[in-house]
């Protein structure tokens, strides 16, 4: 678990694709771009079908005139537009009723369909052409061509000028589509950082809104209401807890005060082994054990109640755990229990040391309290990736895999508790596991070993604080 | 004996008060109102004072406050419902030197009582504490019993000397762990009772009653011959 509160990441490609701004902005340039090119291909079939008709009107009028005209004329009119260099982009020749050429250009050899337009490439350099042939009344065939190559080049031209289109339009809507959404994307990855430190606990904290009003400003605002209400109501329900404690502070107190003065009571205090006195002495630790509980859940509450980074500053665990180990070892001496620590110092982390101290005086009691004669208890501070890790290791019963997050509910005590009758106000783990939380970190209960003590192996997981320059 | 005063509205906890302390030979003032109590400490000298925050006339705090702004030193003992750490910090920065949540063991209350009283005559001239047959070099950080040196550990020092500073007075087991290990938090009886029977064992003479006595669910004594 990473602390909920990492600044916001840089957007990222795979992130971009899936927005709103990024699929509207594509499928918008999209269809811009079939528009684009039916228009082209709309222009460009009407220009093609104009010069084609141009053309087909200059050759169906010229191939009139030839066949028109009586035989000797119409074979001058060739020959003579044979030899005119300003009519080389057409194409004359005559056949005879056998279908013999009689002049003209080879290229226009039969076949050919008569009495219609028709077109063909002319070789060797394949220039299309259309060309007419028709029988004229003397039984000769006369046909007439014309270069259609500024028909077919505009074809090609307005082709380059589509393909051109369509490749930009795709680089077009790419672009379009990621500078769309950087933006958004990295409103909402703030949106996100903020929203994971208000739900770590940061109750006042609220999402920036910018002055544009737009649907991310809605959506700010209706978290920003949600968060509000979220934090009345903890106020709320802390300050009746907190009315409940007080009423129930004053009549604890009262209690303890009566058994006080009970004690000083002549027929008690003359008789301190009468059943008077032993009925007292055993009120007297009934209370007690309810005011350890009342205590541990007022602390837990408190504990819970806290904002994060209030006491928070940079300080390296080695000291606080040697303290720690310190406090206990008489403690495992007595249960004959060994008491080892390993703290090497230069491992910072960002936290509450007093806080820590008493999460981990939890720990270290609990696996002495379940841990058998002759066990171990390890208290190990190491480094692991970028993460410190704050273990304390046993060899007793352990806790079931079942058992690991139910024993983290208030009251409940693992196995070995209930089995030893262990005391304990029960909620030592709940207040590891508060404190853990308050910090971000991450607790992670697992079995230290195999066999049939597995052990328990609890980590504390804080990110590697950077220790800052003075 | 010291001269206390109690400012407590709530009658049955300031009866409870005013036993404990009066079984520990002080003679105690009770008031119920903060207004009077602050008219009382401007015309007579206290060495100590407990104050409920929660009073008629003016509350706890702004009676610290105030007292503290007529140039009043006694050390002050607050003692609250509120319990929890916003509560104590708020009571010490207005001026409170200690802070007790109530439900409070009398014990408790009586020796945080005594650590105020004995703060301001804390340090001995010669740097020398000494109990019965037990002499402890403040300077040094060295310990002799009937002469004989004691080969003690830090804590186990600041612990002595704790019980030292308290000879004859019942001190209550939070206390020691807050005053030696200088650490808040609950810490469990019986991890500070495998300290003290630590440190009873060392100080063990054949020839010598026990010391350290235990009272059972309040805390510990030494006891001086």
């Amino acid at each position: 678990m990473t602390s909920p509160a990492a600044p916001a990441r840089a957007p990222r490609m795979t992130d971009l694709r899936h927005t709103t701004a990024f699929r509207l902005s594509t499928g918008l340039t999209a269809v811009f771009i079939v528009a684009l090119i039916a228009i082209l291909w709309l222009v460009y079939a009407q220009t093609a079908a104009e010069l084609d008709q141009r053309t087909d009107l200059t050759i169906i009028a010229r191939a009139r005139t030839l066949a028109a005209a009586g035989p000797p004329q119409r074979l001058a009119m060739v020959a003579a537009a044979l030899r005119d260099p300003t009519r080389r982009l057409e194409g004359m020749a005559i056949f005879d009723s056998g279908g013999h050429r009689v002049i003209g250009d080879a290229r226009l050899d039969p076949p050919f369909p008569l009495g219609r337009v028709f077109a063909r490439l002319h070789g060797p350099r394949d220039v299309p052409v259309r060309a007419l042939a028709l029988q004229t009344a003397d039984g000769q065939v006369v046909v007439v061509s014309r270069d259609n190559s500024p028909s077919l080049d505009l074809r090609a031209r307005i082709l380059g000028i589509m393909l051109l289109a369509g490749a930009g339009g795709v680089a077009l809507t790419l672009g379009v589509g990621v500078a769309l959404s950087i933006a958004p994307m990295r409103r909402i990855r703030r949106l996100e950082a903020t929203a994971a430190r208000i739900a770590a606990g940061e109750l006042d904290l609220r999402i920036a809104r910018s002055r544009r009003g737009d649907e991310f400003d809605l959506i700010a605002a209706i978290i920003n209401t949600m968060v509000q209400e979220i934090a009345r109501l903890m106020h709320q329900v802390k300050g009746s807890t907190d009315a409940i404690a007080h009423d129930l502070r004053t009549p604890l107190s009262h209690l303890v005060t009566r058994l006080e003065r009970l004690a000083l009571v002549p027929v008690i205090a003359g008789d301190p082994s009468g059943d008077a006195a032993m009925l007292l002495h055993g009120a007297r630790e009934e209370l007690d054990r309810v005011l350890v509980r009342f205590r541990a859940l007022l602390r837990l509450s408190e504990i819970e109640a806290m904002h994060r980074l209030s006491q928070f500053a940079v300080f390296d665990p080695a000291e606080m755990i040697r303290d720690v180990a310190e406090l206990y070892e008489p403690l495992a001496e007595e249960r004959g229990i060994a008491l080892t620590c390993a703290a090497p110092p230069g491992l910072p982390i960002l936290g509450d040391d007093r806080l820590l101290f008493e999460a981990l005086g939890n720990l270290v009691e609990n696996a002495i309290k379940f841990g058998v004669p002759g066990g171990r208890v390890d208290l190990v501070l190491m480094a692991e990736a970028e993460t410190i890790v704050l273990a304390v290791i046993d060899d007793g019963p352990g806790i079931a895999p079942q058992d690991r997050t139910l024993v983290l509910e208030r009251f409940r005590r693992g196995g070995a508790a209930a089995m030893t009758g262990a005391g304990g106000s029960g909620l030592g783990l709940n207040l590891v596991a508060a404190i853990v939380a308050l910090h971000g970190f991450a607790l992670q209960l697992d079995r230290a070993g195999e066999g049939p003590r597995p052990g328990l192996a609890a980590r504390i997981v804080a990110p590697r604080a950077t220790v800052p320059h003075l | 004996m010291a001269h206390i005063l109690v400012v407590e509205d709530d009658a049955e906890t300031a009866a409870l008060i005013r036993s404990a302390l009066e079984l520990e030979h002080h003679s105690v003032v009770h008031l119920a109102d903060g207004r009077q109590a602050l008219d009382r400490l401007c015309a007579e000298r206290f060495d100590a004072a407990t104050l409920d925050r929660m009073l008629p006339g003016i509350d706890g705090l702004t009676l610290v406050a105030r007292m503290r702004a007529r140039q009043i030193t006694t050390p002050v003992l607050v003692i609250s419902a509120l319990g929890d750490v916003d509560a104590r910090i708020a009571g010490l920065r207005a001026g409170g030197d200690d802070y007790l949540a109530k439900p409070f063991s009398p014990a408790e209350m009586v020796t945080r009582i005594e650590v105020l009283l004995r703060r301001s005559r804390d340090y001995p001239e010669d740097g020398f504490l000494r109990a019965g047959a037990i002499e402890l070099d403040l300077v040094k950080r060295k310990a002799w019993l009937g002469g004989e040196t004691l080969d003690l550990v830090n804590k186990e020092f600041r612990l002595l000397e704790f019980l030292v500073r308290h000879a004859g007075h019942v001190v209550a087991r939070q206390v020691i762990f807050e005053q030696v290990w200088g650490r808040y938090f609950e810490a469990s009886d019986n991890l500070i009772n495998v300290h003290v029977a630590r440190l009873r064992r060392k100080l063990e003479r054949p020839d010598q009653p026990v010391l350290i006595e235990t009272i059972k669910g309040e805390g510990y004594r030494l006891i001086v011959a």
